[in-house]
């Protein structure tokens, strides 16, 4: 068996796209139209400034295969599982590898032999937040210390690109994570059976949490900001926040794009944001989950007719955020964001002012930094975090240690998620 | 001989123009088996690729796990020759059209399906052709019988055969009509089979095709009659 990276090599030897690259025309006079009506508002689908797309989750025969529609945007996701060994570094733990496929399906300028920039972005993107944020339980996969264990392989394939990539990658990575069942072993001796699906009920992966991806682009210097960019709004836009959190509020992973110069409370205003965002897109992923595993079980007793059934767990998903607030918090949120839209100087003081009325859920730790919720631990500077990310250190720059200090003795039994990038040895 | 089994084609569907940024495509499902496929062209070209007299066809094979092996590459070849052979390549001397198939789900028949999947998204992007290739795929399934094996009845055919059918059949027939003569294209074949068989496989799928163009037809009148509205 050759490893797959030789494979990949000689394969790229032979392949390689015959038309040539086109992208689509892009007039300057469109750029600025689009622009102006983003400035005021507009958006050319009719969309709020802080509405999302139509989200359809669909799901097929196979376990761990589903596809996620964000607008136009299609992306495909198929998880499988390899018997394989541990890594040396890492004797009782399987592996999780991310394999992202741009398909010149999706764009005409996209190579399925070199994933590019944007490909590559995705790849890593969806590492840092799906295994750095220890997401699946890797050590359960393990089945003989330094000898076997579980390899599982999930493979992404970009079908349609029109904006927001990563939030529809995520999205299809975590349920087809969710959804994946690898098949049963037993131990017996030192042979180890690998059951079949009929001999045995697969078992599904361990997902701890589910870390979503919410971009938020930022438009005219920063006045402006949009959620989930369609294709031209990312050409025009400044530069995008794109953040990784889960339902209970935590961030795990948070990049920015573009040239940008943005304040401290916007980039809290977008946690925020996405917090809401991660909290309905989790129920709505459980809830496409669940609609098909009662299908499955239909399906077994008429006839298999999943395929038909998945087109139902299509909903439209709104933004809460501009429509339909059901809890007080999201109301709170809604407020505080649609009322500085337009972010400018003026705005920036006046989200001060809102600061010193800040929501019952917001924990202030000092003058510069808050977190979402109560009791969670600052992990975003401190004694461990030398390593951390720059961002991170930027936006601490000027705090004071002492009362960093006391706010982790609080919690220190807290569950922290750490975002080092050395966690992520080969 | 079992005739009744071979009429049902499955649930078939079709849905065109589902991407964005490609000049046509359809998403294709046959019984269970689904795949989109994406077209551009007539489109720029290569240099080094390309024919001063005609089109140049290039089929992209995309399996769900893993990268491209034999099997994709054989079904790339076959699909690329159709397309040569239907699309009207002298219209458009020096150009490339890129066919690409994602294969969704795969539960048997898969390459009758890619290539009806091809020849409707080839219809979307308006490529002019000579007809529309039309695949249907036929299993030969034999029972083992002591006494009488001469006996005929122990034979079955199946068309669109699911993955289990396929594995249990002797062999496999893969035949391409064009939609307007009903003449065949093309064929593919594997297993051992007898002359008869294979004109009987061949029966077969010319009848089942008809009703593949009738659904072919009637999924573009729908296609065309929402797009009035």
């Amino acid at each position: 068996m050759m490893p797959i990276n030789l494979l990949l090599k000689l394969y790229k030897l032979f392949h390689g796209i015959t038309i040539m690259p086109r992208t689509p025309a892009f007039s300057k006079l469109e750029h600025e139209f689009l622009l102006k009506a983003i400035s005021t508002g507009v958006r050319l689908d009719q969309r709020d400034m802080l509405e999302y797309r139509k989200i359809g989750i669909s799901f097929g025969i196979d376990y761990g295969c589903c596809t996620v529609e964000i607008g136009e945007t299609k992306v495909m996701a198929q998880v499988a599982a390899e018997m394989d060994r541990p890594r040396e570094s890492r004797p009782s733990e399987g592996r999780l590898n991310v394999h992202v496929e741009m398909s010149t399906i999706a764009f005409p300028s996209f190579d399925p032999t070199k994933p590019g920039e944007l490909g590559v972005g995705i790849q890593r993107m969806l590492e840092r937040s799906i295994i750095l944020s220890r997401a699946v339980d890797l050590e359960a996969l393990c089945v003989r210390v330094g000898e076997k264990s579980w390899t599982i392989h999930l493979h992404v394939h970009v079908l349609s690109h029109d904006g927001n990539l990563i939030d529809c990658a995520s999205i299809a990575a975590i349920t087809a994570l969710k959804h994946f069942r690898y098949p049963d072993v037993s131990v017996i001796g030192q042979d180890i059976v690998i059951h079949t699906m009929e001999e045995k009920h697969p078992i599904p992966l361990t997902v701890h949490h589910m870390p979503l991806y919410v971009s938020l682009a930022f438009f005219k210097g920063c006045e402006r900001l949009a959620i989930d960019p369609t294709y031209l709004e990312e050409k025009v836009m400044d530069g995008k926040i794109i953040l990784s959190i889960n339902k209970h509020k935590e961030l795990c992973s948070l990049q920015m794009n573009g040239q940008m110069n943005i304040t401290k409370e916007q980039i809290l205003r977008c946690t925020e944001i996405a917090a809401v965002r991660a909290k309905t897109l989790t129920e709505l992923i459980l809830n496409a989950i669940k609609t098909d595993t009662d299908d499955k079980k239909l399906g077994k007793t008429k006839s298999q007719t999943v395929l038909e059934k998945s087109k139902d767990n299509k909903e439209i998903l709104k933004s809460e955020l501009t429509v339909n607030s059901q809890t007080s918090e999201e109301i709170q949120i809604a407020n505080m964001s649609i009322n500085e839209d337009a972010v400018t100087d003026d705005a920036i003081k006046n989200g001060h002012n809102n600061k010193t009325e800040k929501p019952y859920w917001l924990t202030q730790h000092d003058r510069q930094t808050c977190s979402i919720g109560d009791g969670k631990v600052n992990a975003w500077s401190g004694d461990g975090a030398e390593s951390s990310l720059g961002i991170f250190k930027a936006l601490r720059a000027d705090t004071q240690p002492e009362e960093k200090s006391e706010d982790e003795n609080e919690d220190s039994e807290e569950e922290v998620v750490i975002l080092d990038d050395s966690a992520l040895e080969t | 001989m079992d005739l009744n089994s071979s009429l049902p084609l499955g649930n078939l569907q079709c849905e065109q123009k589902v991407l964005k940024n490609t000049d046509g495509s359809a998403m294709y499902t046959a019984g269970e088996t689904n795949v989109l496929v994406g077209v551009y062209g007539p489109a720029d070209c290569k240099e080094s690729k390309q024919d001063v007299k005609q089109a140049v066809v290039e089929v992209n094979f995309r399996p769900k796990i893993g990268i491209p092996g034999v099997a994709e590459k054989y079904m790339e070849k076959f699909v690329c020759k159709i397309c040569e052979s239907v699309i009207l390549r002298s219209f458009h001397p020096r150009t490339a059209f890129s066919v690409i198939v994602q294969v969704m789900q795969d539960q048997g028949s898969l390459l009758s399906c890619a290539i009806n999947a091809v020849s409707m998204a080839l219809q979307d992007a308006g490529i002019s052709m000579r007809c529309m290739p039309v695949a249907v795929t036929v299993a030969l399934q034999k029972k083992e019988k002591e006494d009488n094996e001469m006996k005929d009845d122990s034979k079955k055919f199946v068309i669109s055969p699911s993955t289990k059918d396929e594995e249990e059949s002797v062999a496999i027939a893969t035949f391409v009509f064009d939609s307007a003569q009903y003449d065949s294209i093309s064929a593919y074949a594997c297993g051992p089979m007898t002359s008869d068989e294979y004109r009987e496989c061949l029966r077969l799928a010319k009848e089942a095709s008809k009703h593949i163009v009738r659904f072919f037809r009637d999924s573009v009148s729908r296609k065309v009659s929402t797009d009035i509205r």
